[in-house]
């Protein structure tokens, strides 16, 4: 615990990276330092140390390699804060408050495997910062020419100092970047008051935030920040104090805890026609139990456990519309997910669990994919292809001549006036759109199933019955007889994306879903034919 | 087997509600589809004289004295600039080749979507598919009066008692000279706007009931208060 001899001193300077090598030059600087009130850290970092070890566990060496007194406060200041940090690199950087980190993050019952952290402080740090600068600079010289920006600053201390202490507690990684992102906002009372003087200085800049009535906004990070460069050291001295006065209350401090959203994608199949694909509510009110939506998303929301969700496909089918072939390419963002470690095992055993919750929604191809991932299903949307099926009416049994004149059909243009039954929440306009083929096969004496290649965007049912002659040409104009309807299904939605998954939980598990699969379509099957007669 | 026509578009998607002898003119009637979403599209009823006398149609003209039907044009979602037409305001003027005119009618008020101008090269469209591609125009009434204005028109049933109080009338007095049907209509005021003065009448009627309408519309034509009452007992029907 005693001071070091001379020698020892000389040797363990070496241990630093100071802004001055000469031991003599360190322990003025550092006796000043001390007599302001600043704390270990804050000495270390006035000196020009850059080395993150130093701030670690040895910090305290500071003392013995200078020849100062441990903890020694000289002026009295003992229960002060540091007038440098404002006790972030004190109090806040000691084992105590680390624990209480952890306990933020038990209580949020956070599942992660490394983490990364921020720190929002004062608005004032930056004035004390130069103020301790200017009065360095004053008293030795041309060691404090430095650039106040080489000096390295309380963030990047805090993270050096507890970090990784923070990691060990917590059992994961400490990253610069990680997903899971722990927020500590230190609050300081006096900062808009330590800040005051630049609104005389500077009216203009501050000005245009409404003066002093609007407190906190009045002063941010970056203004203060503009204004401090803008401003120089004689200008600065004349209008607050250098050193900086002793801080007269506390940081307090807000943990936050958040992790960055997940993505969850998949492909689904919808085999009813009483479902909304989103809930249905109008005026607070439920028109249809239930929706596509939901059935995807509660079991994944309740994995994740996320705040807040969204969910998102390339286009939509109407409630009456079936949803088949390989399924609809969807997207759930997971907004602040509490539960972020799932495996591909996992991922399966969540589409199954989905799956098993109705027979009207099935999923496939569950997966986590990146942000940047999604921008694919957007850009699908306008850009692709869908199949669809009809079964279809017409006022006179279809001949052969008119299923062979349809089957010639190649990318056929229609003018689309927006549909009645979405005139009142859309524009009025007339949209081209492309057939870019069609088929028919004859079911029995007026119906027939009506296969076609659209353009993504193309309104089906219309196209069919016309709207009133308000899409042209249409199935009606076509065969020279009237068309309409009974129902559709979309057949496939040509979007690449997500990547295909073969499902790898053996084979027995694959084979009795599929045959589950076949079962169901067939009870479809015969459904519909029932509806037909 | 023979199957039977499926459900029409129509019938799927659309409320059918009538205005009865629209502007006082008897058996000048149109039809009203509604839709859950508040649209409604304005047609002319089997029972109007164009159709149940089989007339031949010249032509159909969207504008006439101080009114445009023509010029509407609607942008966004919220159909900025479209024509607010009150429920007399004129649609459009069928002419027909016997000479005789008639003025069909907005019948709920609310913003002009659309007309439809297929009508202007295929007058016949307006007699042959008079439910559907004859369609006269889209009307969307505000959100706080659709409810309040296809209340004022009549239902199926209703329009149903209308047509057979008619017939049973027309029975009675068979051997009278039938009543003129296609009035010069452009003789009579068309303005598409109604006064302040009579929008508070209007309000008055909407809140003593149904009943009422039929005389609003008769006191706002002045001239055909004999009406009033035939109108009054077809309702106690
Ligand atoms: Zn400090």
């Amino acid at each position: 615990m005693g001071r070091l001899a001379r020698a020892e001193q000389t040797q363990q300077m070496d241990v630093f990276e100071f802004f001055t090598s000469s031991l003599e030059e360190c322990k003025q600087i550092a006796a000043t330092l001390v007599e302001v009130g600043c704390c270990a850290r804050c000495l270390l970092r006035f000196l020009g140390e850059s080395k993150s070890s130093s701030y670690k566990y040895s910090y305290q060496n500071v003392y013995d390699v200078l020849g100062l007194e441990r903890s020694s406060n000289v002026n009295s200041v003992q229960d002060c804060p540091c007038p440098s940090c404002l006790g972030i690199l004190q109090k806040y950087a000691d084992n105590l408050f680390l624990s209480k980190i952890l306990q933020k993050v038990q209580d949020d019952s956070y599942e992660f495997s490394d983490y990364q952290c921020s720190l929002i402080l004062p608005v004032c740090i930056a004035i004390r910062q130069r103020a301790i600068h200017i009065f360095l600079k004053k008293k030795f010289g041309v060691i404090y020419s430095v650039q106040e920006d080489k000096l390295p600053t309380v963030k990047d201390i805090w993270k050096w100092s507890c970090g990784f202490k923070v990691g060990e507690l917590l059992s994961a990684q400490f990253q610069n970047k990680s997903g899971f992102d722990i927020l500590m906002t230190f609050t300081y009372p006096e900062s808009n008051k330590e800040c005051s003087f630049l609104l005389d200085t500077f009216p203009d800049v501050f000005k245009k935030r409404k003066q002093r009535k609007y407190g906190f906004e009045t002063f941010t990070r970056a203004n203060v920040a503009k204004a401090l460069i803008d401003m120089d050291d004689s200008k600065f001295e004349d209008c607050t104090s250098c050193p900086p006065s002793v801080p007269i209350a506390e940081c307090s401090c807000e943990i936050t805890c958040t992790h960055e959203p997940v993505f969850v994608a998949g492909r689904y199949q919808k085999y009813s026609r009483v479902l909304s694909q989103t809930p249905w509510i109008v005026e607070g009110k439920r028109v249809m139990e239930g929706s596509v939506e939901e059935l995807i998303c509660d079991p994944i929301l309740n994995t994740f456990k996320p705040s807040d969700h969204r969910f998102s496909s390339s286009g939509r089918e109407d409630v009456d519309v079936r949803m088949l072939g390989d399924g609809r390419p969807f997207i759930v963002e997971l907004i602040n997910p509490h539960c972020v470690i799932f495996s591909t095992q996992d991922m399966s055993l969540l589409q199954e669990k989905i799956n098993s919750c109705s027979k009207d929604v099935q999923v496939r191809d569950l997966q986590i994919v990146s942000r940047e991932d999604t921008a694919i299903l957007k850009d699908g949307e306008i850009s692709k292809t869908k199949c669809y099926s009809a079964e279809c009416w017409c006022e006179r049994p279809l001949t052969e001549t008119d299923l062979v004149k349809l089957a010639g059909i190649k990318d056929l243009v229609l003018q689309q006036k927006t549909p009645l039954r979405v005139l009142h929440r859309r524009t009025a306009a007339t949209r081209e759109r492309l057939i870019h083929s069609l088929s028919a096969k004859v079911l029995s004496d007026k119906l027939f199933k009506l296969n076609l290649n659209t353009q993504a965007g193309t309104y089906i049912k219309e196209f069919v019955h016309s709207d009133f002659g308000r899409t042209t040409p249409n199935l009606g104009e076509l065969l020279g007889a009237e068309c309409d309807i009974i129902n559709l299904d979309v057949e496939s939605v040509d979007v690449d994306w997500p990547p295909k998954i073969n499902l790898s939980i053996g084979e027995k598990n694959i084979s009795s879903t599929s045959a589950e699969t076949i079962n169901y379509t067939d009870a479809e099957q015969n459904e519909e034919s029932a509806d037909k007669t | 087997m023979e199957e039977s026509r499926p459900p029409s578009v129509v019938d799927r998607y659309f409320q059918k509600r009538y205005k009865t002898d629209v502007q006082g003119n008897p058996g000048e009637d149109q039809l009203i589809l509604t839709h859950s979403n508040r649209i409604c599209v304005i047609c002319i009823a089997q029972s109007h004289p164009i159709i149940c006398e089989k007339k031949i149609i010249s032509k159909i003209n969207f504008q006439g004295d101080g009114w445009s039907r023509l010029e509407n044009t609607v942008t966004g979602k919220n159909k900025r600039g479209a024509q607010w037409l009150e429920r007399m305001a004129p649609l459009c003027c069928v002419t027909c080749t016997d000479g005789s005119v008639f003025t069909l009618c907005c019948c709920v008020k609310g913003q002009l979507v659309e007309i439809n101008t297929n009508l202007e090269t295929r007058p016949s469209l307006l007699t042959e598919k008079s439910s559907s591609n004859g369609y006269l125009a889209v009307i969307l009434p505000g959100l706080k009066h659709f409810n309040r204005e296809v209340e004022r028109l009549k239902s199926e049933e209703e329009y149903r008692k209308v047509l057979e109080y008619r017939s049973n009338k027309s029975a009675f007095q068979n051997l009278e000279t039938p009543q003129p049907c296609g009035i010069n209509i452009t003789s009579l005021p068309l303005d598409a706007v109604v006064p302040e003065q009579r929008v508070t009448e209007q309000n008055k009627c909407d809140l003593q009931g149904k009943q009422e309408d039929n005389d609003e519309t008769m006191l706002r034509d002045g001239s055909l208060c004999h009406n009033i009452k035939k109108a009054s007992e077809v309702n106690s029907l």
